[in-house]
């Protein structure tokens, strides 16, 4: 009985083609048509939610294309069908193609890697070479970015691949500060409790980590408050430009206020005259701690004598 | 008359169980009343002022809240609306799909369970109902104040809607308009002590009951390691005869909960970053 198979199997229908080479072949194409689909399945799954459905949809075609192209040459094999001429033709054209489109390819591989990579999402926040904005779409061969302004920016993926990029939102939470100055007369801890209250009062400013709010600077106008808040990604903006005016408000609730750059001049009358009261007051303090005491301190002053 | 635990179901199994606490009397003051009403309603509670007004066939909505004001015209002859707890995730914005309750700390012996009673934030959702059953959200309100938190770190933790409570043995009273109870079984299933300060819930999971004093909930968290717990919501309510509340929440379809297609495939959340 396999003696009869094998006998129909290597029978001659044309030429040197027998029906093991007709079943082989129908068989190559099977596969070839199986592993497509698998294929495809495998990418449409891989890439769902990291690029637009469009793109999606042209990957999965163009390599579903290429592994039919594979399949049907190597199934056309079983036919004795001679491809090497087309072959050669098809590498001679495949040369002279990608030294044209050397700079197209590079963006469709980096398009192609970013879309593994996953560096940035659809509307994701980023900073990409000094364009700031949301991202639009990623495409195979670039990437579009509305920037904060409304303008439109198409960025080439292989430019976007090899660039520092600063996503805004690719962690759920990030941090915002504030420096906020007050009086050298103000009570800096209560200030700090006053900005404390204010933002454990804000919604987006995160509980935990918790915000920090701490003398940062004796400076020369004022003591140097920094104010550190962790708030969600996709809402730290709202929260800065919210908090700020309204810490400045319960600071001015507390009597607590901004101070304005100024200078003290000290006259070298009024030095000698401040210091010797203080001398006849009755005082064990030396010059240095009378003055170094004072609020209008010397080192502020205007040493030159006018 | 304090609220009173008739019976308890701690040492049933995990499958739905009846659960039945008496309901008492708040001693909290007024109690809200949820439900469905006909557009002839009005309201003026504890702050909120809410109801409609019949102009010529076209109903006008109007609420008011300590000065947040929301307007709305409804064209309908037959609709109904509802007024129904709902979850804490939508004000002042869909910012996340979890919400963190922080208590004091839990010490749990090995092997062992417990079953504790949790307050947690919600807020009032206006639903319209037409004649076929179609509804729709006209409003929501809220007598919370909405605070967010990181559960984790920054890469890889979850933002959380916060909340603080007092850990209660038995369903204390509490104002229903402003907070529900949640009835936490927490079952360690390790070899070891274990401490609990925190649960963090995917509130998918998390189905609100209401009736005329109380809002509740009820999840269960299973203690794995030292610091890993998986926290479920359990469909059921804390009493017999509670009304389920309808869900706003849609959640995102790119949540590790969802398949590719975004149907929901599992709402248990693990806490793998600390329990305290």
């Amino acid at each position: 009985m396999a003696e009869i198979n094998t006998t129909i199997l290597d029978s001659f229908i044309y030429g040197q083609v027998t029906v093991g080479n007709i079943v082989i072949f129908i068989l190559l194409l099977v596969v070839t048509f199986i592993l497509a689909r698998a294929v495809s399945g495998v990418l449409i799954r891989t890439l769902a939610g990291k690029t637009e459905a469009k793109t999606i949809d042209l990957t999965v075609k163009s390599i579903r294309t290429v592994i039919y192209v594979v399949g049907i040459i190597v199934a056309c094999t079983q036919l004795k069908i001679d491809l090497s001429g087309l072959l050669v033709a098809g590498g001679v054209v495949g040369v002279a193609v990608g030294f044209a489109s050397q700079n197209t390819l590079s963006n469709l591989v980096a398009g192609i890697l970013l879309m593994f990579e996953r560096p940035v999402n659809i509307g994701d926040s980023i900073v990409v070479n000094g364009t700031e904005g949301y991202v639009e779409g990623i495409g195979l061969l670039s990437t579009r970015v509305r920037t904060y302004s409304g303008l439109y920016v198409r960025i080439p993926n292989d430019s976007l691949f090899t660039s520092e990029i600063t996503n805004m939102v690719s962690n759920v939470a990030r941090r915002f500060d504030y420096n906020i100055s007050i009086r050298y007369t103000d009570d800096a801890k209560k200030a700090i409790k006053a900005t404390k209250r204010v933002i454990e009062e804000h919604p987006y400013a995160l509980k935990n980590p918790s915000p920090s709010v701490y003398v940062d600077n004796l400076g020369a106008h004022g003591i140097e408050l920094k104010v550190r808040i962790w708030s969600p990604s996709g809402f730290w903006w709202d929260a800065r430009t919210e908090l700020l005016w309204t810490i400045f408000k319960a600071l001015r609730q507390e009597d607590i206020d901004v101070p304005f750059d100024q200078l003290t001049v000290w006259f070298g009358e009024e030095d000698a005259a401040k210091l010797q009261s203080s001398l006849e007051e009755g005082t064990d303090m030396t010059v240095e701690e009378i003055l170094g005491k004072s609020e209008k301190a010397p080192e502020n002053a205007n040493s030159g004598r006018v | 008359m304090p609220i009173s635990r008739i019976y308890t179901a701690a040492s049933a199994s995990r499958k739905k169980q009846a659960l039945s606490y008496s309901k008492g009397e708040s001693n909290l003051g007024p109690t809200f009343t949820y439900g469905k009403f006909n557009f002839d309603y009005s309201i003026n509670f504890q702050g909120l002022k809410l109801g409609f007004e019949d102009k010529n066939g076209i109903y006008h909505y109007k609420r008011d809240i300590v000065g947040w004001k929301h307007e709305s015209n409804i064209a309908t002859q037959t609709g109904t609306f509802y007024l129904q707890p709902i979850e804490p995730l939508n004000l002042p914005d869909n910012v996340t799909d979890f919400i963190e309750i922080e208590f004091k700390e839990i010490t749990i012996e090995p092997d062992g369970k417990a079953v504790v009673f949790l307050t947690i934030p919600i807020e009032i959702g206006v639903f319209l109902e037409a004649k076929n059953g179609e509804r729709n959200l006209l409003d929501i309100v809220t007598f919370c104040h909405p605070k967010f938190s990181l559960y984790g770190a920054a890469s890889r933790g979850v933002i959380t809607r916060f909340h603080k409570s007092e850990v209660y043995a038995m369903p204390p009273s509490v104002e229903n308009y402003k907070e529900g109870l949640l009835r936490l079984e927490i079952e360690n299933d390790t070899d070891k002590w274990a401490a609990v300060g925190r649960v963090v819930i995917y509130q998918k999971g998390l189905n609100l009951y209401y009736d005329e004093t109380t809002v509740s909930a009820c999840a269960k968290m299973i203690i794995r390691t030292r610091d890993v717990a998986d926290v479920v919501g359990i469909d059921q309510p804390i009493r017999e005869g509670m009304t389920q509340c309808l869900q706003v929440f849609e959640q995102r379809k790119t949540t590790p909960f969802c398949n590719i297609e975004g149907a929901l495939l599992d709402t248990t959340f693990t806490m793998d970053m600390g329990m305290r």
